[in-house]
């Protein structure tokens, strides 16, 4: 009777121990368009208007917390590629106009449910209208990040914004739910300052409803009122870039935004270039090259190189007859003009290439528009130019946005350059520097009429 | 020996059936002395203010102080239970209408037993809850996010021995057992809207002491208890987050989180004098060293962590009480009185819907009736908590709160010798 008794006890003191403690419920974790600047790398939808720096007007990737060092050789933060790339970006009033558009998601999504036009909204704020056709709404190979890739180049100067339904009515993630947006965005819609109306940090009032969600496990009161700041000034931003406006008048309003955002393409006219598209050199006839340019050329700027004659901005060499020790042929005369018509850089060899050469073209910015601004290179330029290799040990891309395959192929171009650009007398010879390149292409014609 | 041979069996048995039923009956928890303890948990010692520590000969002894054990004689058992009925209302200071709580009913069971071994030893054990938060706000007021609903419930198990060193003095010792749950719903800032509920179980232990001295037996004693502090480390919390603003969502998954309060080591100093046979006047001192429960850091496994900063105070209660006999006419009846003042644990500074602490004004009366084994004993207790501005702004809006409770309490108890 007793040990009964005692089992009684323990029985009761064990459910004791166990039960009582009250099931809080649970719920599940939605799909999200991420918009996160505050992670390491921040993942937020690139390329953005966010880095633009408004008293310069250049790319400054301090604005994201990120300054870049001055010697890319002197700093483990990143890779030096890495660096290098993004010390050119800085140098531009916007993004290079052969830049895909993307924006991270928290879980795969369903690509049925990426229409353009209805649930992903492309608006050109200088054209006026939003795009509702041609662009290429995808995903990347992980289904993770949504992409927008243009048909041809952005237009120069333009500003496009972006945004993706949400929520019931908008895209769907991989597992049919439905997608939402981040503090972040939900931040950036409010209707009402997020700082309340202070005038600097150090005066935001505790209560104020935009302070209350960032202060969360923030340890330090100022820190989070400057972050504040920072977001009531992206906010102001998509305000000023009537941002919501467009998207409303598309038939995306406020609250059903995911995600928003914006980016402008630099304004300078630039020889495209990329590769396994039609951005590539066209080999009209057995002499002739062209090399498309977006953009408009002054034709007076457009002149060829010519040993010892003349200093012109447009130099073709032939690299075979030049890696043979052949000088004289391995600068081939040339003429070089623009063509209006064409929008393209025309370069006439006085002769037929060699069978089997390899032709290099490279230009500098002392080719301008008739606004008198230069030329800027497309990012296949720069990365073929850099000092640092475009992939790791381990075969990675050492660039953000540039994927291993495309890295290993430019890697091997670069790695064929290298030696021509570094050679002492390349540069006193030809007035080329890695600096004012604005386009460098390696490659064997094949007449394509 | 035939008596003992029918109880005994049945304590256990009866302990058992009592403990189930309070793990049943375990609900969200009031506070009715200073901070969140709950300190007149019996029939008889509600009805006296609880100053009985150096007068208390029922089971109930376990708690207030033990070392009466020694005193009592053969074996007894008691439970029973308080209700009571409370209402907190908030008046903002910049104006504006009134906030009152949802009115609180609860019911706390309690159990205790006591037998003696040999002349001198005596034993005891209790089941008892004596710390507790049970407060609920409307879900869209002013302060909800310092505090929508707020529960802290715990149950001590309390073995305790008692020694009679001397014919007038005894003394005792005891070991806490103390399960809390802890079970919270806070409002999210109002960009992020709806709630979170954060819920936790733990076991935390501590001690007691107490002595004893009957300087001059039944006619002047004093005694002296001590009860520890209690660590309670909520290790396994969960969290349940209901943002309504969807976009948060993600952010705010539901996740494991740990928390950690201690509750405080409560001091209690009495006296009982019987200037007539028939009446006994008693007073009690309580020392609660409520700086323990200064701060609490939830930490949550992805969300930002949260610290509630009450920035407890040490405090004290003051006891008188009364019990009035009549061994000639009523033989076997109490009539019991008392008074009580309670002093505010928590700072205006730091003052905060979840625990609207105040110092309060307590008045007790009640009777009770023996006969044979058995005895009843009823109590009953106004608490007039004074008006507690919060001033802070930080843990809660600032205002003022005022809350007024009733307890009623009944204690059934048996005993044989």
């Amino acid at each position: 009777m007793k040990k009964q008794g005692r089992g009684i006890l323990w029985l009761v003191v064990a459910a004791l121990a166990g039960a009582c403690t009250p099931d809080v419920g649970s719920g599940q974790v939605p799909t999200a368009m991420e918009f996160d600047l505050t992670a390491a790398p921040p993942r937020v939808p690139q390329p953005t208007a966010l880095v633009v720096n408004p008293s310069t007007g250049l790319i400054d990737f301090s604005l994201a917390g990120t300054p870049l060092p001055a010697d890319c050789t002197k700093q483990t933060v990143m890779p030096a590629a890495q660096c290098q790339f993004d010390q050119w970006l800085q140098t531009l009033n916007g993004f290079p106009s052969l830049t895909p558009a993307s924006a991270p998601a928290s879980a795969a999504l369903d690509p049925a449910t990426l229409a353009l036009g209805a649930n992903v909204v492309v608006f050109g704020l200088h054209g006026g209208a939003p795009l509702t056709t041609g662009l290429a709404v995808g995903l990347d190979p992980t289904a993770t990040t949504l992409t927008v890739t243009p048909p041809g180049p952005w237009t120069l100067g333009e500003f496009y914004w972006m945004g993706v339904r949400g929520y019931a009515s908008g895209i769907r993630d991989a597992g049919g739910g439905p997608v939402v947006g981040s503090p972040t965005m939900a931040l950036l819609k409010q209707d009402a300052s997020l700082t309340c109306g202070a005038p600097d940090p150090t005066q935001v009032d505790p209560h104020c409803p935009g302070y209350e969600v960032i202060a969360q496990g923030n340890p330090s009161p100022l820190a989070a009122a400057t972050q504040l700041f920072q977001l009531e000034a992206i906010r102001q931003g998509y305000l000023a870039g009537h941002g919501f406006d467009v998207m409303a008048a598309s038939g995306l309003p406020k609250d059903q935004l995911a995600v928003l955002w914006g980016f402008p393409i630099h304004t300078n006219s630039v020889p495209l270039l990329l590769p396994g598209t039609a951005a590539v050199p066209h080999v009209p006839a057995a002499d002739q090259v062209l090399v498309g340019v977006q953009g408009p050329v002054d034709p007076a700027t457009v002149s060829a190189f010519t040993v010892r004659v003349q200093n012109g901005p447009v130099v073709a060499m032939d690299l075979t007859a030049a890696a043979a020790g052949d000088l004289n042929a391995g600068f081939p005369p040339i003429a070089a003009a623009y063509v209006p018509s064409l929008g393209a850089i025309a370069i006439q060899f006085a002769a037929p290439f060699p069978a089997g050469h390899q032709l290099g073209l490279f230009f500098t910015n002392g080719l301008h528009s008739p606004d008198g601004a230069p030329l800027v290179a497309s990012p296949v330029s720069v990365l073929l130019t850099l000092t640092a290799p475009l992939v790791d040990a381990a075969g990675h891309s050492t660039v953000s946005g540039l994927a291993d395959a495309d890295a290993a192929a430019l890697e091997a171009g670069r790695q064929a350059l290298q030696p021509l650009l570094d050679n002492p007398i390349f540069t006193p010879l030809t007035g080329i520097t890695r600096a004012n390149l604005v386009y460098c292409y390696a490659f064997v014609p094949t007449v394509t009429p | 020996m035939t008596k003992t041979r029918v109880s005994r069996p049945g304590f256990t048995g009866v302990f058992a059936t009592a403990l189930a039923a309070l793990a049943v009956l375990l609900a969200a928890r009031p506070c009715l002395a200073n901070g969140f303890l709950i300190y007149d948990i019996s029939g008889a010692g509600m009805a006296r203010a609880s100053a009985v520590t150096a007068d208390d000969e029922e089971p109930a002894a376990v708690w207030y102080n033990p070392a009466n054990l020694a005193y009592m004689k053969g074996v007894s058992a008691s439970a029973g239970g308080v209700f009571l009925t409370s209402k907190s209302t908030f008046s903002p200071s910049g104006g504006g209408p009134d906030t009152s709580t949802i009115r609180g009913n609860f019911v706390l069971p309690e159990f205790f037993a006591t037998g003696r071994i040999g002349d001198r030893v005596a034993v005891g054990m209790g089941a008892f809850s004596t710390f507790g938060i049970g407060i609920s706000w409307p879900e869209d007021w002013v302060g909800r996010e310092s505090a929508i609903k707020a529960s802290l419930q715990t149950l001590t198990l309390n073995p305790t021995v008692a020694v009679l060193v001397h014919r007038q003095v005894s003394v005792a010792a005891g070991f806490d057992a103390v399960r809390s749950v802890v079970d919270f719903t806070n409002g999210l800032p109002a960009i992020v809207g709806g709630d979170v509920r954060l819920a936790g179980g733990t076991w935390g232990y501590g001690f007691n002491v107490g002595a004893l001295y009957k300087i001059c037996p039944d006619r002047l004693h004093v005694a002296l208890t001590y009860r520890s502090r209690v660590k309670l480390s909520f290790d396994d919390g969960h969290a349940h987050f209901s943002p309504a603003n969807a976009d948060f969502a993600p952010t705010l998954p539901d996740q494991g989180g740990t928390a950690a309060l201690t509750l405080p080591d409560v001091i209690t100093v009495g006296v009982m004098g019987r200037p007539r046979n028939d009446l006994a006047l008693s007073f009690d001192a309580n020392v609660v060293l409520w700086s323990t429960y200064d701060r609490i850091n939830i930490h949550f496994n992805s969300a930002p962590d949260r610290a509630i900063v009450p920035n407890g105070h040490d405090s004290f209660t003051l006891r008188g009480g009364a019990d009035w006999t009549f061994p000639e006419r009523w033989p076997g009846l109490h009539l019991r009185g008392g008074l009580i003042y309670d002093h505010t644990a928590m700072p205006s500074g730091n003052l905060g819907p979840g625990l609207p602490d105040a110092d309060r004004i307590d008045v007790g009366l009640g009777a009770g009736y023996g006969r044979g084994h058995f005895r009843g004993d009823l109590g009953y207790l106004l608490v007039v908590f004074l008006p507690a501005d919060a001033t802070g702004g930080i843990e809660g809006p600032v205002g003022t709160y005022r809350t007024m409770a009733h307890l009623l309490g009944l204690t059934l108890t048996a005993s044989w010798q």
